[in-house]
């Protein structure tokens, strides 16, 4: 196990060479000069104190030297500085990831836990109206784009009723720390949350349900029920188990949009998260802050499929990783 | 035509016990056409179709014909879906976006298989390092997330419609690979790829004319769903300023557009998010459908 832990460990590296020699090329090749923003309210600029500038920073050196130079700073955990902000990369970076936390967990829990309950519903009702039903609603919400679910929360829930805040995090006019600021906070949370909690249940109801449909069919169960357990342990204790395995391999895979954050629905909700900073800094030429955004993002999509493979050979006995 | 002859002596020759078995394209037709959800896709999609492409001339306007005097109506019988902020009609505006994409739907689904299934059987046959590069490069189109390498490339390429259908061909030929590969090295080492290359055929040969045809059927599936995935990513980067830029609508920058007047004329956020979920739905439902029908394991005749 420790072998094939150390094994893939090592395999990861290169991917993540590749994943970011591939972006940084990619943002390299991108339109903008990247002294433009500094020295555009510079008047009076000399075109050899230009040329001063651009050999300071690097910028004639050739793109590999620049990528190598990047990358060996990435390392040390020093991603550089934003030329939209003027601020440290990371002083930008982290209360995105802040919030986009907050966002993302609440979201996800209660998405995956609902998905769960449903999903075992589903499984235990099967043909039934419910599940006729819960299948017909995750179909139909498959095909609903997350952006225009935002905007419909939107102008039921903001334009209509009158409820909730449309976008943002935080009302202007609240004194931070009170208790009406928190509850303000907790408002313009719920249709964001909402939003993406929707799309969890989608793609995790069906596949709970099969998976547990896949488990009720063995004959270990027909054991159990022989035995005289009542249909609750059976289900619960028997069958869950084991049905509960490759779907937590899935849970550990969409983990990443955890950190990653939603581009689309932060947009919607102007939320200022790591997916909306991702799309501000690509739209804006910031391509140091996009640049780290997506490194990290990568890190972790790396990270959470190696766990994913772990998780799965340790809570499946069948399986065992060569060494 | 000599060789249609000899097959024809040789079918004649074949003991009659066996009944005449209908082909499997046919098979796959009756089972399509008993297939409910799959009538609703279809009703779906041609619906769609028709619209977008009759509609701009059910009604008396041009696609940006600005009318100053008729700014943010509500629906009636003179402008059904209403107007925009510009007294431009939305009903000609949503069938022309519709157009922009359906186009890019049906393009990218059908290029992305062509595309992905080539590549697919192309490295599934040849196998080796070709094989190893291509699906090592399959496995990095993966990893990174969509959203991320959507947004670099249409940034990067700038807007147009040529340009986001590259892109989504670039990324979506991925599925479409690994299904043929899958299928291909399941059939690679069977007798009837054996027979054809005792017989003299060419790589080529094997690959296009035995190989092709019989990957079809996920393809076939694959295209369909690509196609509403590239609808929605389509949409998704308009919606975000990327994709189709105005005076072109197309159904993203219509919502996008609408969005900022929520709060006066909510319905124009609705309609033409309501067609892309029509469009997404009918192609759901297709493939669906499609993956029901085309399964070879499901021989409902063969009683």
């Amino acid at each position: 196990m420790l072998h094939y832990l150390i094994r893939r460990t090592f395999q990861l590296v290169p991917l993540l060479f590749i994943i970011s020699a591939f972006i940084y090329l990619l943002l390299y090749l991108m339109p903008g000069d990247p002294l433009y923003r500094m020295l555009e309210d510079v008047p009076n600029l000399r075109p050899q104190d230009y040329e001063r500038l651009r050999k300071l920073y690097g910028l004639d050196d050739p793109v590999y030297i620049q990528y190598w130079k990047w990358l060996w700073q990435l390392v040390q955990l020093n991603p550089g500085y934003s030329r939209e902000y003027g601020q440290p990369v990371i002083d930008i970076i982290l209360p995105a990831l802040k919030n986009t936390l907050v966002l993302t967990i609440t979201a996800v829990v209660i998405g995956k836990v609902v998905a769960i309950l449903l999903g075992i519903f589903s499984a235990v009702r099967q043909y039934s109206i419910g599940d006729y039903i819960l299948t017909a609603m995750t179909f139909i919400s498959y095909s609903v784009p997350a952006f225009w679910l935002g905007l419909m929360l939107i102008i039921v829930f903001s334009v209509k009723l009158g409820w909730l805040p449309t976008s943002g995090m935080v009302g202007t006019d609240l004194t931070p720390g009170s208790w009406e600021a928190k509850v303000d906070w907790i408002k313009h949370l719920i249709l964001p949350v909402s939003v993406l909690a929707i799309s969890e249940i989608i793609q995790v109801q069906r596949f709970m349900r099969s998976s547990l449909l896949e488990v009720l069919r063995q004959d270990y169960l027909t054991t159990a029920r022989a035995k005289g357990l009542s249909e609750k342990v059976v289900i619960g204790r028997h069958a869950l188990k084991n049905a509960l395995i490759p779907v937590v391999t899935i849970i550990a895979v969409t983990m990443p949009r955890v950190v990653g954050g939603s581009a689309v629905v932060e947009t919607v909700f102007a939320y200022p998260g790591m997916g909306r900073l991702l799309f501000t800094s690509i739209m804006g030429n910031d391509y140091v802050v996009a640049m780290t955004v997506v490194m990290i993002i990568a890190v972790t999509v790396v990270f959470f499929n190696l766990l994913a493979d772990i998780i799965y050979g340790w809570l499946d006995p069948r399986i065992r990783y060569q060494s | 035509m000599a060789g249609s002859t000899q097959e024809f002596a040789i079918k004649a020759e074949l003991p009659t016990v066996f009944p005449a078995q209908p082909g499997y394209w046919r098979v796959v037709w009756r089972r399509f056409r008993k297939h409910r959800v799959a009538y609703v896709g279809f009703f779906f999609f041609v619906f769609l179709l028709v619209l977008v492409i009759a509609g701009p001339y059910m009604v008396p306007y041009q696609l940006d014909e600005v009318s100053l005097a008729e700014r943010m109506h509500m629906p009636s019988w003179k402008h059904w879906f209403g107007t925009d902020e510009l007294g431009r009609d939305t009903w000609v505006r949503i069938m022309h976006g519709g157009r922009v994409s359906l186009t890019v739907g049906l393009i990218v689904g059908i290029s992305t298989v062509i595309l992905g299934g080539l590549i697919g059987i192309l490295a599934g046959y040849v196998g080796g390092v070709l094989d190893n590069v291509l699906m090592r490069l399959v496995d990095a189109i993966y990893t990174i997330p969509r959203i991320v390498l959507l947004l670099v490339l249409s940034k990067l390429a700038g807007p147009g419609l040529l340009n986001i259908i590259i892109i989504l061909v670039a990324l979506e030929w991925t599925n479409a690979a690994r299904l043929a590969r899958g299928a291909v090295l399941s059939f690679r080492e069977q007798e009837f790829v054996l027979a054809a290359r005792c017989l003299g055929a060419s790589r080529w040969r094997v690959m296009l004319r035995h190989l092709l045809p019989n990957s079809l059927a996920p393809l076939i599936v694959a295209a369909t769903l690509d196609a509403g995935a590239a609808i929605r990513a389509e949409t998704t980067l308009s919606f975000l300023g990327l994709g189709i830029q105005p005076p072109t609508p197309s159904w993203g920058n219509l919502l996008t557009n609408a969005a900022t007047n929520i709060f006066i004329a909510p319905l124009q956020v609705f309609l033409p998010g309501l067609f892309i979920f029509f469009a997404l739905m009918s192609f759901n439902l297709l493939g669906d459908a499609l993956r029901d029908a085309l399964d070879p394991r499901l021989t409902e005749t063969r009683r």
